[in-house]
């Protein structure tokens, strides 16, 4: 009792004007716009697809591209309210149907032309180098600003913020290449995000921690 | 939510005044808290130790969260998120120590028959006593002396109970070591 009431005191005697992290919608923007950004980048290296003007008025590409897109901003939000203590829970399921619609509609437009679609290489299922450049980058701001907060669901946090990577990767490597958008290819680039979302989750641990500021048990206990 | 007559709106403004530096209103709102806290791991955490700790690591996480916190929303569930993980991952301690721990009875002796003692030879301890260290003299008077509790002892002398236990085995690793030297002697 006596080191938990020495503990408040040196926690209160410590206590600095906190920077308040802004609520978790204008938090998802700065990561979105970033992301963009990050997009915006790869396309002056890798060129914006040849045909972007006429798939643009494509209503089945656009909506394709707006279902990727919408995924991957609600699996950012779930993984930033997963970082703030108290958040409702709906928050962080929303992105869930959405990611389940958007397989839905891909596995129904690929059904069709199944048989005489053959099952991409790994090789050939992302782009090697706006994928992985996309994917990882936009993850790492996402990281970056959930460090920050509060690592109250580590395991979580780090599966959504790898498939909301996924998903802003998925939606810009659409705009730079124009072999990328077979409905099968996209069904299976969804099962392979999310797959390596729940793989790679445990890593949320190492990256997420409580940290031991200024005071810490043991120090006080040697006092 | 009311606690100690501190209700959650005032412990939503005690929170909003801590993020901005207010050190008394920091202090106000962790003491209030507290009964909060050890709600939660009562029940959950047998020794009384493994429940101290849990609420100091929860205050810890408290501290780290503060920025986390948006002035007008409940404090209720802010808190209640911060103290569940932080049991969570006390709890996941415990059974990890359990595993390779054996809890120590101090009453289990009492049941059984002891032999008859032997009177044991009168030895004057003060002389040996006084060639131990500091730490480790404190530690074998107080316990195994004036016989006080771990507990007793650490209130009385601010050492962890830990420490004592560690410096109560060295000390009589000590004594046997300078009582085998004494008897070599002569």
């Amino acid at each position: 009792m006596a080191d938990t009431s020495h503990l408040i005191d040196r926690l209160s005697s410590e206590a600095v004007p906190a920077r308040r992290l802004p609520p978790p919608v204008l938090r998802l923007l700065r990561w979105a716009v970033a992301s963009l950004a990050l997009m915006a980048l790869a396309t002056t290296w890798h060129g914006i697809r040849s045909d972007l003007g006429a798939v643009a008025g494509d209503p089945a590409w656009l909506a394709e591209q707006v279902l990727a897109l919408v995924t991957a901003l609600l699996a950012g939000f779930a993984a930033i309210s997963f970082s703030v203590p108290g958040r409702r829970g709906w928050e962080r399921l929303v992105w869930l149907p959405m990611a389940a619609f958007w397989l839905l509609v891909m596995w129904e437009s690929a059904r069709p032309t199944m048989e005489t679609q053959a099952i991409p290489e790994m090789a050939h299922l992302f782009c090697p180098y706006c994928f992985p450049v996309i994917s990882i980058g936009s993850a790492l701001f996402l990281g970056a600003d959930m460090r920050r907060a509060a690592p109250v669901a580590p395991v979580r946090m780090m599966a959504l913020l790898l498939i909301a990577g996924g998903g802003m990767a998925m939606f810009g490597e659409r705009l730079i290449h124009d072999d990328l958008d077979a409905p099968l290819l996209i069904a299976i680039q969804i099962v392979a995000v999310v797959t390596v979302g729940a793989l790679l989750a445990p890593l949320g641990r190492v990256l997420f921690r409580w940290r031991r500021p200024k005071v810490n048990l043991q120090q006080k206990a040697m006092e | 939510m009311s606690v100690q007559g501190v209700d959650g709106q005032d412990l939503g403004l005690l929170l909003v005044a801590a993020q901005d530096g207010d050190r008394a209103s920091y202090a106000a709102f962790l003491r209030a808290v507290l009964p909060l806290i050890r709600a939660v791991g009562r029940g959950k955490l047998a020794r009384p130790a493994d429940l101290e700790d849990f609420v100091q690591d929860t205050l810890l996480a408290i501290h780290q969260s503060l920025p986390t916190f948006q002035p007008g929303r409940p404090v209720g569930p802010w808190l209640g998120t911060i103290a569940r993980n932080r049991l969570s991952d006390a709890l996941r301690r415990t059974y990890r120590r359990r595993a390779v721990e054996t809890e120590f009875d101090d009453g289990l002796a009492d049941t059984v028959a002891q032999p008859e003692a032997d009177t044991p030879p009168s030895i004057a301890l003060g002389p040996l006593l006084s060639q131990l260290p500091e730490r480790q003299r404190l530690a074998i008077d107080m316990l195994k002396l004036r016989g006080m509790s771990l507990k007793e002892a650490s209130d009385a002398s601010g050492v962890s109970i830990g420490a004592l236990k560690v410096a109560v085995h060295r000390g009589i690793a000590g004594l046997r070591h300078l009582l085998r030297k004494d008897n070599d002697h002569g």
